[in-house]
């Protein structure tokens, strides 16, 4: 089968996740190992921690195009670095604001903790997410139209 | 090894595993290989039934030789599982082991796509397409090698703490065993009889004492709490308190015994201490030969299996069968009821055991958790689902099966360490099937109840691998550290002390140049290598290596720019 | 060597050096980094000595202040050079140098969208008297928002440039249009090399002004200043603006400023020409004329001022290093000499790299004057509203 490029008759969101290795990650991998369904359209994106993730990785991804984008990592008092997930939060409440005064709705990015042992949630998470994003459709920044 | 940095040249190799069914069963892999054979850099790409089976591996190992590949790219399964064995095989083909990426087409495409082939597969495509742009850019790094110190602290003087200290201290170790209470022990000191060898407790702890005493190498601090544990593997200098007493040790493993908490069943049942009691108020009077009941109903799953514990602790049923029959033994004439919503009588003996109870004459009724028992003034309603028949049991002694709960102070144990703790509150081992009583922070082990309701046996046998999987690196002396870390550009720091103050590892320093300037240098060995400080660091002056800026800009750029999607049924 | 290289070089006369190495004398960049010379630089691009001055990071570490320009006797406009060798350069050298993971940057790359429906409105204050759409006048709130959203965690308040100025332009009987929907100016995309981001981001502006009927188009960035003034002209189009910055606007007038102003205390300033608005604008006696307007207000030079100023050290959200923290923390001391207590800007820029620098761990020296825009100093002295 040759996969095609989306066609115009519906819409599948490009939704990029950035996990982290100790609990998102493995959340997912749980998910994967229970054989709970979601969506296809995401691309996860693995770093050892959420903390990792810089601000400037989510607007790259907005400004190439991703409808949504999803940052995960430990809960906290899980981070198997302490407070990665910390900074990252601080980290996001910044960029929040940034994607914000863009005009980029709520809906098309988010923050989620996600433990080694939440494959449920992890699978839900993405289900609701895909969903959200689906309903607003395209967002198609950082193009000259 | 092939020195290969991202300026050399770059022959990718891609192996795309069809894991049996489990991925080639929901994804076109021929497709997938077909097109990996088209991204930049691919020289050679392969489809294996199980890439990490013998000829799985020694198919990479001919390729990298062969075909003179200076990247490897294997589609399969997760890297948090299997990462270290393409690793390995790369390095067993000279070459260098971090010039290896990993892409998971199984636990995060295959398996969770399982209904939609089409999607499955052009969402591997893109996460292959994204592990050849991350493998293009990899550098190949060597292993940071650290001396570790012959010597071990184990958290726990329980049944769990005390063999381990023994297991060590056999191989010649020194071990300084750790425990909160006065004596060593445990939860020995509160039990009666120990199955399935019908042991007395007392019994078994004494002779855990007398051997934990036989070995000098064992320093045993009763009374005594860890207060701090700084360092990694090897090298972790551990804060101890005794009373007033401030002691400091060095060690190269840490093993955790801290055992469970048993639930009080406060507000359940009536429990009360004296007519409703639970079972290790049961068998602290069965030690003391206080107990005085003429008749006996056992409530089993009392505060287990529900929404608050959702988890079997797994020990009760055995421990309610164990107390019954020393009861029924010692009075074959006493009525004795185990109302039990489902029993778990795993293994060979306890199966056997639950028959010898059933001959002895206990009765057995199972009950709903959506109608449990009544308990009032000495009379338990409850429906039998077998008969399905209202039952009214008048006893004189109700006992609960409360299940084992983390202790108390598990959250505050797992900040000292590092380590995780799981969705039930229980310590988090890094694999349960594949590194089951290690964690994830490198030289720290677990064992006994501190993971989850263990038994003795269960205990000592954990125990027992968990000292094993110590004594890998004490024995060996030296441990590889991952290079996964974080390296500063000096060229770029402009020295703001920023990942000084966030690194809870204290790996950042900043030291002053003759010019005044300040400039940070991370070290290594003390490195997590989480990369935090890469992404705070405002001038880009850090490098996450393994999980660098350009390494994972290349992956969204390529993900972004080449998205597949397939085609929208009408 | 590519034609464009080429020409840039025959623009900027850089075939006229003459070798005297005036420019490293005076460079702020070489002062503090032994290896770096513009006149190396541009010998490098003119005989191609170095292997790929493209691929370089020396033509991203100009920070395109201009002074060099100024004492070259043969008058080689190295900062033109800059902008034009930038647009040939190869781009990943960047990436890797540009600050906070290239944020900035992206925040620009993101505004070139038609799109964009931004939520950029929130700080004005309600007593405010501003029109979304049609005025005299356009206030230009530049990046404001977004660096007061990104800057907090140093303690940034760019936002109070934007409200005071506000403040400023009601109290002189001015309600200007503030465009909901304005983009960033590209003035960072233009000197990191992006030409069709710039003159993307500036035909969307260049839309939104028309539709306001406006005649005078008012700044409180340096950089803004300059890049209306100069670069969209020169390589967008005619807006037909006046473009004036806040000093500018301020010291039209003056009279009716002074009339607004109370009696206040004794204050010591100092004042940084930012390089857009100084040296490459010409604008230096506005702003000092309006500062010492201000009752109480006495205004202590630097050694370095006017021409000679000394830039703010990073320029373009790129190659911040060591370098830029010596001669923040050079500047900073030079500030404190002067015995002022503040040191007042005319450029959002110069606000936050004076003032991360001082979050750095400073030393005393470099703590010792509290940094300010000078539209908070200048608001500060507005009577209060009745």
């Amino acid at each position: 089968m040759a996969p095609k490029k989306k066609d115009s008759n519906g819409f599948h969101p490009r939704i990029v996740v950035f996990a982290c290795n100790w609990c998102s990650y493995a959340g997912a991998d749980l998910a994967g190992v229970s054989r709970l369904q979601y969506p296809a359209d995401i691309r996860v994106i693995r770093t050892m921690c959420s903390g990792r993730v810089n601000p400037a990785f989510i607007l790259k991804a907005f400004k190439m195009g991703a409808d949504g984008v999803l940052w995960t990592g430990c809960h906290f008092g899980d981070c198997h670095y302490m407070f990665g997930n910390y900074r990252a939060e601080e980290n996001y409440q910044r960029l929040a604001k940034i994607l914000d005064l863009l005009g980029i709705e709520k809906e098309r990015y988010g923050l989620e903790w996600i433990s080694a042992a939440e494959g449920q949630r992890w699978s839900r998470i993405i289900n609701e997410f895909v969903e959200n994003v689906q309903k607003l459709g395209p967002k198609k920044l950082g193009v000259k139209s | 090894m092939i020195a290969a940095g991202s300026g050399d040249r770059c022959r990718i190799g891609v192996f795309v595993c069809h894991c049996g069914r489990n991925i080639a069963g929901y994804l076109d892999t021929a497709a997938v290989a077909d097109y990996a054979r088209t991204l930049p850099g691919v020289v050679y790409v392969s489809e294996n039934h199980y890439s990490c089976s013998e000829p799985g591996m020694k198919e990479i190992g001919r390729a990298i030789r062969e075909e003179d590949l200076t990247r490897v790219v294997v589609a399969a399964c997760t890297p948090r599982t299997h990462e270290p064995l393409f690793r390995k095989t790369c390095a067993d083909a000279d070459l260098n082991p971090y010039l290896f990426e990993f892409v998971n087409i199984r636990e995060q495409c295959s398996w969770v796509h399982s209904k939609d082939r089409a999607a499955a597969t052009c969402k591997a495509m893109d996460l292959v397409r994204m592990g050849v742009a991350k493998a293009a850019l990899l550098e190949p790094a060597e292993a940071i090698q650290v001396e570790v110190t012959p010597a071990a602290l184990i958290i726990g003087g329980g049944v769990a703490g005390m063999t381990a200290a023994v297991s060590l201290a056999r191989r010649g170790f020194p071990v300084c065993l750790v425990e909160r209470k006065q004596e060593l022990g445990g939860r020995l000191h509160d039990l009666n009889l120990v199955y399935p060898v019908a042991e007395k407790a007392d019994d078994l702890r004494d002779r855990l004492q007398k051997n934990v005493a036989k070995y000098e190498k064992i320093e045993v601090l009763t009374g005594a709490g860890v207060t701090a544990v700084n360092g990694f593997i090897g090298h972790f200098e551990v804060e101890i308190e005794q009373g007033k007493k401030k002691l400091s040790r060095t060690v190269g493993t840490i093993i955790v015994a801290t055992g469970a908490d048993v639930l009080v069943p406060e507000g359940m049942y009536g429990y009360d201490g004296h007519q409703v009691i639970t079972q290790l108020e049961l068998e602290a009077q069965l030690r003391a030969g206080t107990f005085a009941g003429e008749s006996v109903a056992m409530i089993q799953c009392a505060g287990a299996r529900n929404q608050e514990r959702s988890y079997c602790s797994k020990i009760c049923c055995f421990t309610a069968l164990k107390n019954a029959m020393q009861l029924k033994t010692a009075r074959p004439e006493m009525p004795l009821y185990i109302l039990y919503r489902d029993l778990q009588t795993h293994g060979l003996k306890y199966e056997a055991f639950l028959n010898e109870a059933r001959e002895k004459g206990i009765q057995f009724v199972r009950y709903s958790a959506d109608d449990p028992p009544q308990v009032a003034g000495g009379v338990i309603r409850v429906r039998d689902l077998n008969l399905n028949r209202e039952l009214t049991l008048a006893v004189d002694i109700v006992v609960l099966s409360t299940p084992l709960v983390p202790r108390h102070d598990t959250r505050e144990l797992s900040h000292l360490l590092r380590v995780p703790v799981g969705e039930n509150g229980f310590l988090l081992e890094a694999h349960a099937q594949l590194r089951p009583v290690e964690f994830a922070t490198d030289g720290v082990y677990i064992c006994g109840a501190a993971l989850w309701p263990a038994d003795i046996s269960e205990s000592i046998f954990q125990a027992q691998a968990a000292a094993a999987k110590a004594a890998i690196p004490m024995g060996q002396g030296l441990v590889s550290v991952e290079p996964i870390t974080c390296q500063v550009r000096p060229e770029l720091c402009r020295g703001c002390g920023l990942c000084e103050q966030i690194c809870e590892f204290h790996a950042p320093g900043l030291t002053i140049l003759q010019n005044g300037t300040r400039v940070a240098a991370i070290n290594e060995v003390l490195c997590k290598g989480c990369g935090t400080c890469a992404a705070m660091c405002p001038t880009n002056a850090i490098v996450a290596r393994q999980f660098t800026d350009r390494q994972l800009l290349s992956m969204l750029t390529t993900a972004l720019r080449d998205w597949h999607a397939p085609a929208v049924k009408e | 060597m590519n034609a464009s290289v080429q020409k840039a070089l025959k623009d900027s006369r850089s075939f006229l050096c003459l070798e005297c190495g005036r420019c490293t004398a005076v460079c702020p960049v070489s002062g503090v980094k032994q290896d770096f010379s513009p006149r190396r630089v541009l010998s490098n691009l003119l005989t191609l000595n170095n292997s790929d001055p493209l691929n370089s990071t020396s033509v991203w570490e100009c920070l395109t202040c201009g002074y060099c320009s100024l004492v070259c006797p043969t008058r080689v406009d190295y900062t033109g050079l800059m902008r034009a060798v930038r647009m040939e350069a190869e781009k990943p050298a960047l990436e890797e140098l540009c600050s906070h993971g290239g944020v900035m940057q992206t925040i620009m790359q993101i505004m070139v969208s038609g799109n964009l429906d931004q939520k950029r409105m929130g700080w004005i204050p309600e007593e405010a008297k501003y029109s979304k759409t049609k005025g005299e006048v356009i206030y230009f709130t530049g990046c404001l928002p977004y660096f007061d959203a990104f800057f907090s965690y140093i303690d940034v308040d760019t936002l109070q440039t934007g409200r005071q100025t506000l403040r400023l332009l009601n109290a002189l009987g001015v309600k200007p249009v503030v465009l909901p929907n304005e983009r960033c100016c590209g003035h960072d995309l233009l000197w990191s090399g992006d030409l069709d981001g710039f003159r993307r981001l500036n035909e969307i502006n260049l839309e939104l002004f028309a539709g306001t009927g406006a005649r005078i188009l008012v700044t409180s960035c340096a950089e803004c200043y300059h890049i209306f003034k100069y670069e969209v002209p020169e390589l967008v189009g005619d807006h037909g603006l006046e473009v004036l910055h806040i000093s500018q606007f301020l010291y039209r007038h003056k009279s009716s400023l002074q009339s607004k102003l109370r009696p206040g205390e004794k204050l010591r300033l100092t004042y940084q020409d930012p390089c857009r608005l100084g040296r490459q604008g010409g604008v230096y006696d506005e702003p000092r004329d309006v500062l010492t307007l201000l009752p109480g207000v006495e205004l202590a030079e630097m050694p370095r001022h006017g021409p000679q100023a000394l830039c703010c050290g990073t320029s373009a959200w790129m190659n911040c290093t060591s370098y830029s923290k010596q001669i923040q923390a050079e500047r900073l001391a030079e500030a404190a000499g002067t015995g002022a207590g503040v040191l007042v800007t005319a450029c959002p820029k110069c606000y936050i790299h004076f003032t991360c620098a001082q979050h750095d761990q400073p030393s005393s020296s470099e703590k010792q004057v509290t940094v300010r825009d000078m539209t908070d100093v200048i608001a500060s002295s507005l009577e209060e509203r009745r």
